[in-house]
C-alpha cells in the first residue's frame, strides 16, 4: 500500500516519431532509392557489356593486321634465288605494303585507345556507384540501429505502463491532483498507444532489415564487376600502350623486321585481353538477366511487410503486454545475432 | 638513339609541355605546319596542373624530345571518350565522390577539367587528311593537307596544291560537292599516308600521276626536335644548345612560286644532285627558339655554317 504509481514519461524518439504516415514515406522512399540503384546498375551493365565487345572486335583487327605483317616480313625471310629476285624487284612495294598495313593498324589502336579510355572512366563510375551503395549500406545499418533502440524503448514503456496499471489497480497512492479512475484511463490510453508505436517500430525495422539483404547484394555485385574490370583496363592498356609505340614506328624504321616482331609479340597478348573481353560481355548479360530481376523480385516483396501494422483502438492489455514483452525478447537475440556479422 | 621512351619524373613534366608551348608560340608556326592552337591545346592538356595522374606516364619521343605519340594519343582518347558520352559530373558530385574517395574524386575532377579545357577545341591528329578547293576558274585548284606525327622526327604537315589541265574535274580520289566542300577517299589518305616521308622531289610526279593535275607547290613542314635539359640529345648537338631549350621548326618548298632555290637550314646539308621539276624551285629553312640567353651563340652559329635563320627567345608566357 504504501508503493506510488508511477507513470512513465512520453518518449523521444532517436529515428522520429512512430507514424503510419512515416513507414509509408520510408518504405517509398527506399523503393525509389532502390529502383535508382537497380537502374543504374542495369544501365553500367549494359554499358560494360557494350565497351567489352567494341573493344574486343578492335583487339581482333589489331590481330588481323598483325597477322599480315608478320606474312610480309615471312616473305622477306624466304631463301633460294627466285625468292631473292623477287625481293629485289619488289622492295619499295614491300615498304608501302607494310606502311599500309601500318596505318590501318594505327587507326585500330587508336579506336581500341579511345575504347580503353572509356573503359577505364567507366571503372570509376562502378567504384563511384560501389561507394554509393556502401553509403546506402552504411545509412540502413545506422537508421536500423536507431529503430531497433527506438523500439526497445518503446517496449520498455508498454512493461512500465502495464506495470503503472497493475499499481493503480492494486491501490498504490497517486500523484496529486489525479482521482484513479481518471489516471487508470490515461494510463490505459497511453499503453495503447505505446504498442501501436512499438508495433510501427518493428514494422520498420523488418523493413530496413530486408533490404539489407539486396543493398549489400548490389553493393557486392558492383564492388566485384570494378575490380574484375579494372585489372583487365590495367593489362589491357599495357599491351596496347605497348603495341602502339611499335605502330607508329612501323613503316619508318629502318629496323621494321625487329618492329614486326616485336609487335608480333605484343599482339599475341591481347589474345588473353580478348578472351577477358567475352568473360565480361557474359557476366554483364547474366547480370542484367537474372541477377538484378531476382533482387528486383526480393526488393518488391517488401512492399507487404506494413499490412499488419495493428491499429490502437483495437489493442487490449494483454496484447500490448505480448507485444512489448515480444519486442524486448526479439531485441536481445538481435543483439546476440549481430555478435560476428561482417556487415554489423 | 635509344628506341625506349625517355618518361620524365611527374614534377619535370609540367615545366616540360609548358617550355615546349612557349616554344611553339615564339616560333608562331605558319600554315604550313600543324596548327598551333590546337597543338598548344593538346600540351596543356597533359599537363600535370590541369589532369594530375590521368594521362600518366609522361613519355618524351626518344628521337625527336617531343611528347611520344602514346602521351599525345591518352589525350586524345580521353578526349574522343569524353565526348563519345561520358558522364558529366557535377561540382556537388565531384564533392561527394571526393568525400567517399579522395582519389576516385580527383580522377573524375581531373576528367571534367579536361572536358571544359577542350570544349570544341581540335586537337593533334595522328593522322589526319582534309581538302578543299581553292580555284574553280580558269583551272581547278585545290589544296591537299595531311597532318602526321612522325615517330622519331615530329610533328609533321605536308601540303600540295594541284591544279589540273583544262576541263579537268577532279579525280577519284577526291571531288568537289554540291556545297563546295571537297571529299577525300580512303584511298587518297592511303597515298599520303605511304608518302609521307618520300622526298618532295620524288613525290611530285608521283602525286601528278595519281591525280592527273600538276603539284603547282608541295611543302612539308615539321616541328621538332625540342632540346631540353636532361632530355634526349643528338651526338652531335651544337655547344650552344648544351643545358639549353632549343625548338626547331623546319620547312622543305618544292614550288613555281620558288624562284631562286635556296637552302637555308644549318642543321642539315643541302642535298647533292637533286633533280627539280621543270620550273620549280626548292626552298628549305629552319627556325629555332632557344633559351634567350643562348639566342646570340645559336645565330653566330648557323651564320658560321652558311645560313642567316631566324633566332627567337624562348620565353616564358604569363
Amino acid at each position: 500500500m504504501g508503493d506510488r504509481v508511477h507513470v512513465p514519461a512520453a518518449l523521444s524518439y532517436a529515428a522520429g516519431p512512430p507514424t503510419t504516415r512515416q513507414l509509408q514515406e520510408r518504405r517509398d522512399a527506399l523503393k525509389v532509392s532502390h529502383d535508382a540503384s537497380l537502374e543504374q546498375v542495369s544501365r553500367l551493365a549494359l554499358d560494360q557489356a557494350r565497351l567489352s565487345e567494341g573493344l574486343g572486335e578492335e583487339l581482333a583487327g589489331m590481330q588481323t593486321d598483325g597477322l599480315t605483317l608478320t606474312e610480309l616480313e615471312a616473305r622477306e625471310r624466304e631463301t633460294g634465288i627466285l625468292a631473292a629476285l623477287s625481293r629485289t624487284l619488289n622492295r619499295r612495294r614491300t615498304v608501302l605494303a607494310r606502311r599500309s598495313v601500318g596505318e590501318s593498324l594505327l587507326r585500330r589502336y587508336e579506336a581500341a585507345s579511345q575504347r580503353l579510355r572509356e573503359s577505364s572512366a567507366f571503372c570509376d563510375e562502378l567504384r563511384l556507384c560501389g561507394l554509393d551503395l556502401q553509403a546506402q549500406v552504411d545509412g540502413l545499418h545506422v537508421e536500423l540501429g536507431r529503430v531497433r533502440e527506438d523500439a526497445r524503448a518503446a517496449a520498455g514503456r508498454v512493461v512500465a505502463l502495464d506495470e503503472a496499471m497493475d499499481a493503480i489497480d492494486a491501490g498504490a497512492s497517486l500523484p496529486e491532483g489525479t482521482t484513479r479512475a481518471q489516471l487508470r484511463e490515461r494510463v490505459a490510453f497511453d499503453e495503447r498507444t505505446q504498442a501501436a508505436a512499438l508495433d510501427l517500430l518493428r514494422a520498420r525495422e523488418r523493413l530496413l532489415a530486408q533490404e539489407l539483404g539486396p543493398a549489400r547484394e548490389l553493393r557486392d555485385t558492383v564492388l566485384t564487376l570494378h575490380e574484375e574490370l579494372s585489372r583487365f583496363v590495367l593489362k589491357a592498356t599495357s599491351a596496347v600502350d605497348t603495341s602502339g609505340r611499335q605502330i607508329q614506328a612501323l613503316g619508318m624504321a629502318a629496323d621494321a623486321p625487329t618492329v614486326v616482331a616485336e609487335l608480333h609479340d605484343s599482339l599475341a597478348e591481347l589474345g588473353t585481353a580478348m578472351q577477358a573481353t567475352e568473360r565480361y560481355v557474359r557476366a554483364a548479360q547474366q547480370l542484367v538477366g537474372d541477377t538484378l530481376p531476382r533482387l528486383s523480385a526480393e526488393l518488391e516483396a517488401d512492399q507487404g511487410l506494413i499490412t499488419g501494422v495493428i491499429d490502437a483502438e483495437s489493442l487490449d492489455r494483454a496484447q500490448a503486454r505480448a507485444l512489448a514483452d515480444q519486442a524486448l525478447r526479439q531485441a536481445a537475440e538481435a543483439e546476440v545475432a549481430a555478435i560476428g556479422s561482417p556487415d554489423s | 638513339m635509344s628506341k625506349v621512351p625517355v618518361v620524365l619524373d611527374p614534377a619535370r613534366a609540367g615545366p616540360y609541355l609548358r617550355a615546349l608551348s612557349w616554344g611553339l608560340h615564339a616560333l608562331a608556326p605558319h600554315d604550313d605546319h600543324v596548327p598551333m592552337a590546337a597543338a598548344r591545346r593538346h600540351l596543356a592538356s597533359l599537363d600535370p596542373a590541369l589532369t594530375g595522374e590521368l594521362l600518366g606516364p609522361a613519355e618524351v619521343d626518344p628521337a625527336s624530345g617531343l611528347p611520344a605519340y602514346p602521351w599525345l594519343e591518352r589525350a586524345r582518347a580521353e578526349v574522343a571518350a569524353l565526348r563519345a558520352g561520358g558522364q558529366v559530373h557535377s561540382e556537388a558530385s565531384l564533392e561527394r565522390a571526393r568525400q567517399l574517395d579522395a582519389a576516385l574524386g580527383a580522377r573524375l575532377g581531373w576528367r571534367e577539367a579536361l572536358r571544359n579545357h577542350v570544349r570544341g577545341g581540335a586537337m593533334l591528329s595522328s593522322s589526319a587528311l582534309t581538302a578543299h578547293l581553292v580555284r574553280l576558274e580558269p583551272r581547278r585548284s585545290f589544296r591537299l593537307v595531311y597532318d602526321r606525327l612522325v615517330a622519331g622526327a615530329g610533328w609533321m604537315r605536308l601540303r600540295v596544291d594541284l591544279t589540273g589541265p583544262q576541263g579537268w574535274q577532279g579525280t577519284e580520289l577526291f571531288g568537289l560537292q554540291a556545297d563546295d566542300s571537297v571529299a577525300t577517299t580512303p584511298g587518297l589518305h592511303h597515298l599520303f599516308a605511304r608518302h609521307c616521308l618520300t622526298p618532295l622531289t620524288a613525290l611530285h610526279p608521283q602525286l601528278a600521276q595519281a591525280t592527273g593535275a600538276v603539284p603547282t607547290r608541295i611543302s612539308r613542314g615539321f616541328i621538332g626536335p625540342f632540346w631540353f635539359p636532361g632530355g634526349p640529345m643528338p651526338a652531335e648537338l651544337p655547344d650552344w644548345a648544351r643545358g639549353a631549350l632549343a625548338l626547331h621548326l623546319h620547312l622543305t618548298v618544292l614550288g613555281r612560286d620558288v624562284h631562286h632555290s635556296h637552302h637555308a637550314d644549318p642543321w642539315v646539308p643541302p642535298v647533292v644532285g637533286e633533280r627539280l621539276p621543270s620550273g620549280h624551285g626548292l626552298y628549305r629553312e629552319r627556325r629555332f627558339a632557344v633559351s634567350p640567353a643562348r639566342v646570340g651563340h645559336a645565330a653566330a652559329w648557323s651564320r658560321a655554317r652558311g645560313s642567316d635563320v631566324v633566332v627567337v627567345p624562348l620565353r616564358p608566357l604569363v
